[in-house]
């Protein structure tokens, strides 16, 4: 009886703080155009990383394409390897992007 | 209307955006505030947990609370920056010598408790204010946490154990 009194009482307790707490703390929330900068910042920052992985892509992109045209007149198999490699990986981006987004969801 | 706010902020309305964070400003500090103990701390946090509010608002899906979805990103953010940590005793030390000297510190039961509870581990720490502090229930906490329910309810149970102990030797 006395062990399912105790427990009650720490718990109203643990309430009891929460609620002082909270009227002790004093902040200083920033104004409007405090959150107004912020999300420009950061939508302007989004923008230039879109831009710099784009690049990379793009680059990327015309290294492989090279190679491939290399390959599939000089070294056939080599070919053949890459396209199944990039296969493989696309198929593994895919599926964590897709667990990723599940996850978000939940 | 807090719907209206973030459906207006998903289709790209960044003035409807800046009054949502704003509006949920002062509860997220609050809420790092009264789980670490650490005022600096709580503001770097939801410095976070802004910009990662910003960059994944088309992500929130309405299905819970939108002040339950930026706890469940604190938390994380929160417990990230304490991996970051390296020197976790003397971040310990710190949290603890810290309140007292801010506006909140009064020798009084609450402030005891309070005290105790962030002497607890955040696994046991964590649940035990989102249960007692902020009232939601074990299920909710397990999605915040990312653990199982009943891992959740045996972290409450040992937290408040802890609490009590802890608290028995503070009377000492």
């Amino acid at each position: 009886m006395t062990d399912e009194k105790t427990p009650k009482k720490l718990e109203e307790r643990l309430q009891e703080a929460a609620r002082h707490t909270e009227e002790q703390m004093e902040l200083t929330e920033p104004s409007l155009s405090y959150f107004e900068n912020l999300i420009e910042e950061q939508t302007a920052l989004w923008y230039r990383r879109l831009w710099f992985e784009l690049t990379c892509l793009w680059g990327m992109a015309f290294i492989f394409i090279s190679f491939l045209i290399f390959s599939f007149f000089y070294v056939p198999l080599l070919f053949v390897f890459a396209q199944i490699t990039s296969i493989i990986i696309l198929i593994r981006y895919f599926y964590k992007e897709r667990y990723e987004m599940v996850e978000m969801r939940q | 209307m807090d719907s209206d706010l973030i459906r207006r902020a998903q289709d790209g309305n960044e003035q409807a955006l800046a009054e949502l964070l704003k509006k949920h400003y002062s509860f997220i500090v609050k809420y790092v505030w009264k789980m670490s103990g650490d005022e600096q701390l709580a503001y770097d946090v939801t410095q976070d947990v802004l910009i990662k509010a910003i960059q994944k608002i088309n992500q929130f899906n309405h299905r819970s609370k939108f002040s339950t979805w930026l706890i469940q990103m604190a938390t994380h953010t929160y417990l990230d920056y304490k991996r970051k940590q390296k020197k976790k005793k003397e971040l310990d030390e710190k949290l603890r010598k810290e309140f007292p000297h801010s506006p909140v510190s009064f020798p009084s039961d609450w402030h005891e408790v309070q005290e105790a509870l962030w002497k607890l581990e955040d696994e046991h720490r964590i649940p035990l204010v989102l249960k007692h502090y902020y009232g939601y229930d074990y299920k909710d906490i397990a999605k915040m946490t990312k653990v199982k329910v009943g891992t959740v309810k045996s972290r409450v149970h040992y937290g408040l154990e802890n609490l009590r102990k802890e608290l028995r030797t503070d009377d000492r």
